[in-house]
């Protein structure tokens, strides 16, 4: 009778604390996913029109990237090139294990428009990927890139 | 005499209660020990989420005197054109004062200041705080034309990535 009242007053609290738990981490993820699209996109303006192209999903890997104008390198406390930090396990470990943990990826699907000559746009999607709890899970944002 | 051996006796031994209290004691010892992982799950977990809306409020008041500001004065591309970081950014904004935002490792604080264009006068410290609870944060420029700064934010374990490119002409 006794362990029956305690197990009926514990199921509640179990869900309690599982779904609690669940929520926090999603929105920890995604607060992350949006500034990176962000960021993305803001690297965006400064990057040669023409060289915007296409990164098809999956996308590419944010930790452990290969050289890029968007991450990789990311930090420099130096005045030189030679104390470029990338994101990598031993450079800049806790950012890469962060990084590394959820496997965030991004990818860039680009749309050429074309209103005539000299008058040309990109409308870029912006998709940041990760995975949770054995799922994946996606983030997108739109952005246009005039040619001009 | 006969009487008394035929009463039927009701109730618990001395040892049944014993052992009964002993299994009750270590399901309670199971049940606590487990309450107490889970508190201490969930206190990280409200931590984190603590941390990431105080990374946005950060980003978020920074980003909008940043993203009307007219051109980054520090940091600045090395001489190599190699990125350069610090944890302060000092720009000209809208009005064309000169900005700073800076952060204090002690306080775990990034602040506001700004710079007066002569010298000899007394920098103006803004008594609102930018941020709150921020380990680390790096401003990072790329950008040759010093219009794009990176913003890099860490606590706990917990990072941000952002960045902000000035939409105003010098």
């Amino acid at each position: 009778m006794a362990l029956s009242i305690l197990l009926t007053c514990l199921l509640p609290i179990i869900h309690l604390f599982g779904s609690t738990s669940r929520t926090a981490q999603k929105s920890q993820n995604l607060g992350l996913a949006v500034s990176l699209a962000h960021r993305i996109a803001q690297h965006l303006y400064i990057t040669p029109f023409n060289e915007i192209q296409n990164i098809s999903l999956p996308g590419l890997p944010i930790a452990d990237g290969s050289a890029d104008s968007l991450f990789n390198p990311i930090e420099n406390w130096t005045t030189s090139a030679v104390g470029e930090l990338s994101i990598q396990a031993s450079q800049l470990p806790s950012l890469y294990s962060f990084l590394r943990k959820y496997e965030f990826r991004y990818a860039l699907l680009v749309n050429n428009v074309s209103f005539g000559t000299g008058d040309e746009l990109k409308s870029i999607s912006i998709i940041i990927t990760w995975k949770e709890g054995g799922q994946d899970l996606l983030y997108k944002l739109q952005t246009h890139v005039p040619g001009f | 005499m006969f009487q008394a051996f035929n009463r039927k006796v009701r109730g618990f031994t001395l040892t049944e209660i014993i052992i009964g209290m002993a299994i009750l004691i270590i399901i309670f010892s199971i049940v606590m020990r487990w309450f107490l992982m889970q508190r201490g799950y969930q206190q990280r977990i409200t931590q984190i989420a603590d941390t990431q809306d105080r990374f946005r409020l950060a980003v978020w008041n920074m980003v909008q005197e940043l993203q009307t500001g007219r051109v980054i004065i520090w940091p600045r591309l090395n001489s190599d054109k190699s990125i350069r970081s610090d944890t302060k950014v000092v720009f000209k904004n809208m009005l064309g004062e000169i900005v700073t935002f800076y952060h204090i490792p002690e306080a775990l604080e990034i602040r506001r200041c700004v710079i007066p264009p002569q010298p000899g006068l007394t920098p103006q410290l803004d008594e609102r705080v930018v941020g709150t609870g921020i380990a680390s944060v790096s401003f990072t420029a790329r950008d040759i034309g010093n219009r794009l700064i990176d913003i890099h934010l860490q606590a706990s374990g917990v990072h941000t990535l952002d960045a902000v490119y000035l939409l105003n002409e010098d």
